[in-house]
């Protein structure tokens, strides 16, 4: 969050300082509200930027075995524009690559659920997906499969048909 | 089992898969349980159900975790009820607010689930 009102602060003394050295290079008539302004703008511009690149950029940067299961997009009264185009702010996403299987236990896989929150960073829960019976049980205390391929009393919950996470859970590699 | 069986939670925690782990710990450790899941329901099952202790999230839509943590300290009949929030990590800011605002006591996300353990603990200890 600091290093984002950093980079707005650096956002709006580069336009103002832009504007600065035009105007004396041309000898342009430009009004004094002139380069408030316009250092104004380019910090409305660069928050606004920051907000709508944040998913892509935060995604962009995961390895290409993370695929997403959903995104989570809101709208505010200080942002009028996100009541046309909302912001993506959180998104849930699973590393397909570290998934993991028991052998004796073919249907079921403990994938790592993501859930990834601007400003509140990435919490990562173990959850056990049960691709037959279309159910989860969350492992966050560490419970593993056993050498016969059990998890200790698994905590079910059935989930609703196209469980977005249940899909890629389950989904073939 | 923990000892305290009989001690309630609410969890205001609007983000479905965290609320569901959350769940799950409190009721491995015996909790009574209850969860809202935006701002807006939270002070009316506080004082609807008198929770031992309200788990609360700082970013919650329509009312914040901050304005739900000040409604309660201001309540004289929720005096007894323990509140504490869940911040982002690192978030110092977060915390000397919550701090001013009266919460018990912080956790941080992502969260290490022996450190919530003990501070659920340690609260619910402190209100018995």
């Amino acid at each position: 969050m600091f290093l984002d009102f950093l980079a707005t602060a650096a956002a709006a003394f580069a336009a103002a300082g832009i504007v600065l050295v035009l105007w004396r290079v041309l000898k342009l008539k430009l009004p004094k509200w002139t380069i408030p302004a316009v250092a104004g703008a380019a910090m409305l511009g660069y928050a606004v930027w920051s907000e709508y690149s944040w998913y892509p950029r935060v995604f962009g940067a995961m390895p290409e075995s993370v695929a997403v299961a959903a995104t989570k997009a809101t709208s505010a009264p200080w942002r009028p524009w996100s009541y046309a185009f909302p912001v993506t702010e959180s998104f849930l996403a699973i590393d397909r690559a570290a998934i993991r299987t028991h052998p004796a236990a073919p249907a079921e896989r403990i994938a790592e659920v993501m859930v990834i929150t601007r400003w509140q960073g990435t919490v990562r829960i173990p959850v056990l997906f049960d691709c037959e019976g279309a159910r989860r049980a969350d492992l966050i205390d560490g419970a593993e499969f056993d050498a016969e391929g059990r998890i200790a009393n698994p905590d079910w919950r059935v989930l609703e048909a196209g469980d977005p996470l249940l899909a890629l859970a389950c989904a073939e590699a | 089992m923990h000892d305290d069986a009989a001690r309630s939670v609410l969890i205001v925690e609007d983000e479905d898969n965290i609320a569901l782990a959350l769940e799950h710990l409190m009721r491995r450790e015996g909790y009574r349980l209850a969860r809202v899941a935006s701002g807006a329901d939270a002070l009316p099952a506080i004082r609807r159900d008198r929770p031992d202790l309200v788990l609360l999230d700082v970013m919650l839509p329509e009312v914040s975790g901050y304005e739900i943590c000040q409604a309660v300290r201001l309540d004289p009949e929720l005096k007894a009820v323990k509140v504490l929030m869940m911040t982002a990590r690192g978030n110092q800011m977060e915390r000397r607010k919550g701090l001013a605002l009266g919460a018990d006591g912080f956790i941080s996300k992502p969260f290490d689930v022996a450190d919530l353990k003990s501070e659920v603990r340690r609260l619910l200890a402190d209100s018995s």
